[in-house]
């Protein structure tokens, strides 16, 4: 049953480039590879990508640690937050 | 990586996977985006493998994968941030249908192709990428939910879902007829 439904997508796939493209003698193909082996691969950094959740997650241990800083600082140096006269 | 690394067996390493590869990708993105625009993401691709060439799997399926996967997120970065959650609109080759009708074919055959591509519209776009990974792309399981970022499992259920949709979504589209081949004509919309 899968195979009758894929058999019937198979042709009407989208793609125009023929599979069987000899990039060898193809006058595109060959510019392209020209065209990037010409670039210095210790130049820039290839782009990095970053998942949101990774930055989210960066961000949420930034801001923690932000709050468990100012915590610290007020428990440690009550003075600077006005505290510590009671006594 | 060290200074040695560029030298000719970087290149002809680089050049290999490129013949091996370049087609592949190229009709990878064809799937996904206009085929004017398809040249550019491809470049972008080859230009991150050739920095990252020794982060590239030796197996020419495994980096034909690797490749499917970084062209994926370099699709997914052009969408604007608002549309990132979501997965990519794969297209579907309606203009073949005008040509097949043109050709002779069978009404009846032309007739359920048109079934079909009205089913994949309605699609989401999360279902039509996974089936485009597994029909169109070739690819195994595991390495199609690598590009996806997904366990295998979950990228066999995901499949199951997307089959099982667009049996629906055939079989709930009122049956087509087409015309004489002088009238046959196909619903165009873009995507």
């Amino acid at each position: 049953m899968n195979d009758t439904l894929d058999h019937a997508l198979r042709g009407l796939d989208p793609a125009v480039t023929p599979a069987d493209l000899d990039t060898s003698i193809d006058p595109k193909a060959q510019a392209l590879l020209a065209r990037v082996m010409a670039t210095d691969p210790m130049g820039a950094p290839a782009a990095t990508t970053s998942s949101p959740r990774v930055l989210t997650a960066r961000r949420l241990t930034v801001a923690g640690g932000g709050v468990a800083a100012g915590i610290a600082a007020a428990l440690l140096l009550p003075g600077v937050f006005g505290g510590g006269s009671a006594m | 990586m060290n200074v040695t690394d560029t030298g000719p067996p970087r290149s002809q390493r680089f050049a290999h996977l490129y013949e091996q590869t370049y087609a592949a990708l190229l009709r990878f993105v064809e799937r996904r985006v206009p085929p004017s625009h398809a040249e550019d993401v491809v470049a972008d691709v080859f230009l991150v493998a050739w920095r990252r060439l020794d982060d590239v799997p030796r197996a020419a399926d495994e980096a034909r994968a690797w490749l499917f996967g970084v062209a994926h997120r370099t699709l997914r970065n052009g969408l604007r941030a608002d549309q990132r959650r979501q997965a990519l609109t794969v297209r579907i080759a309606d203009s073949r249908l005008t040509d097949a009708a043109a050709a002779g074919l069978d009404p009846d055959l032309v007739a359920r192709r048109l079934d079909l591509v009205q089913a994949w519209r309605r699609l989401s776009p999360r279902h039509q990428e996974t089936l485009a990974l597994a029909v169109w792309d070739g690819l195994t399981a595991p390495q199609a939910a690598r590009v996806l970022g997904i366990t295998p499992v979950a990228f066999r259920l995901r499949l199951a879902r997307a089959r099982r949709a667009l049996r629906h979504h055939a079989d709930a589209a009122p049956a087509t007829t087409t015309q004489p081949v002088a009238t046959a004509t196909v619903d165009s919309r873009s995507m």
